[in-house]
């Protein structure tokens, strides 16, 4: 299959590499339909974690089941998924008090929680700019989409990260009704997280950057725009 | 809403401390360790003398309130110096940080989608085959053409 591979600092290439291949009854395989670039994964590019030439990225991907292992039953072939960036086992302390970001069980490597694509450090598991994707802990990871939903795949595939680290991110820092909050940087999760902590009801925000291009997004957050 | 540019404030930190009124009830740092970095910043990185740069965090001492609340977002790696310690202790200020435990919001952010209550494909700049992603880091990290968010499809 083809999937993005880092090829040393400034460097990814689209590579040949091995197929996503089931290791575990509750993995399932995913075809990958969309998949987004980070901001996290600049930090791999510019050459800022270790990361071994060949190493797959990406943790922004969804897809449809290819194939479910025999223990998987809350997924099955066919059905529509985003991935989260978080490998999260579903069954730890940490994942059953809702800090799946800190699994004990998906990281063997540091003591952290497992990401996509992060390097050995975060799990090294492949990442999700590929054609396949391999994702274990297949009765809690994936977020199965309802059948129902026409919604195309641009609507729905920032499920996967941006959207629940910027609601996180608001939530975490207990904005509340009446704040003023200050946002740096107008990059995707800065635009969400301004979005959402309008929604939470902060009476002032606050969006800093140094592009103009960026700056020009946040200011039409405030227009409804987005 | 309110937008500025610290590129045209000598101490961008001190200014929004200012317009502020003693600074914001939270700062969310959606920046992290590869920010604008300084010449000598971006050489102590290369050398692993240095983190990242310690321009949002310094940003985020000053633009926050006394007893606020500072969360960081965006991803920190390796060790820093000169990280001011000292202005966290003495303004009483509460830091957070970490990557975000995502799996549980999913299905009420997803909700929020299909009800109409925003769309983040807004947010969207380029969509491309796969088989571009070196072109898409390309322009991704350097800023180029807009560039906001990549879209890959195999």
């Amino acid at each position: 299959m083809k999937a993005v591979t880092y090829q040393g600092p400034y460097k990814v290439k689209v590579t040949e590499v091995k197929d996503a291949a089931m290791e575990k009854k509750d993995d399932i395989i995913v075809r990958i339909t969309s998949t987004a670039i980070c901001g996290s994964d600049l930090h791999l590019y510019q050459g800022n974690f270790p990361l071994p030439e060949g190493y797959v990225i990406g943790h922004e991907p969804m897809g449809i089941v290819e194939e479910a292992g025999s223990e998987v039953t809350r997924v099955k072939k066919g059905d529509r998924v985003v991935i989260p960036f978080n490998v999260s086992c579903g069954e730890c302390h940490y994942c059953r008090h809702h800090m799946e970001s800190q699994c004990d069980n998906s990281n063997p490597h540091y003591d952290s929680g497992g990401y996509f694509g992060y390097s050995e450090k975060f799990g090294n598991y492949p990442g999700g700019q590929a054609e396949y994707l391999r994702v274990p802990f297949a009765n809690f990871t994936p977020f199965v989409i309802p059948p129902s939903c026409e919604l195309e795949d641009e609507s729905l595939l920032f499920l996967s990260d941006v959207l629940p680290t910027a609601y996180w991110s608001v939530d975490n820092a207990g904005v509340k009704a009446g704040d003023t909050v200050i946002v740096l940087g107008c990059g995707p999760v800065g635009l969400m997280a301004q979005k959402f902590a309008w929604m939470k009801g902060a009476k002032r925000v606050i969006g800093v950057d140094y592009l103009t291009y960026r700056l020009q997004h946040a200011k039409q957050i405030s227009g409804g725009n987005l | 809403m309110e937008t500025f540019d610290f590129t045209k404030h000598d101490d961008m930190g001190e200014y929004l401390k200012e317009i502020t009124h003693g600074g914001a009830d939270v700062v969310i740092d959606c920046v992290g360790m590869d920010g604008k970095k300084s010449p000598l910043e971006w050489i102590e990185q290369k050398l692993k003398l240095q983190g990242g740069t310690l321009g949002p965090i310094q940003m985020s001492t000053k633009a926050v309130r006394k007893f606020g609340t500072i969360q960081m977002t965006g991803v920190y790696g390796g060790n820093y110096n000169m990280f001011p310690l000292g202005a966290f202790f003495a303004r009483n200020i509460t830091l957070k940080m970490g990557q975000a435990p995502v799996i549980h919001y999913m299905p009420e952010l997803f909700r929020q989608i299909a009800d109409g209550e925003f769309d983040p494909k807004a947010i969207i700049t380029h969509r491309l085959p796969l088989g571009e992603a070196d072109h898409a880091y390309r322009i991704f990290n350097g800023r180029e053409d807009n560039c906001m968010k990549v879209i890959l499809k195999p």
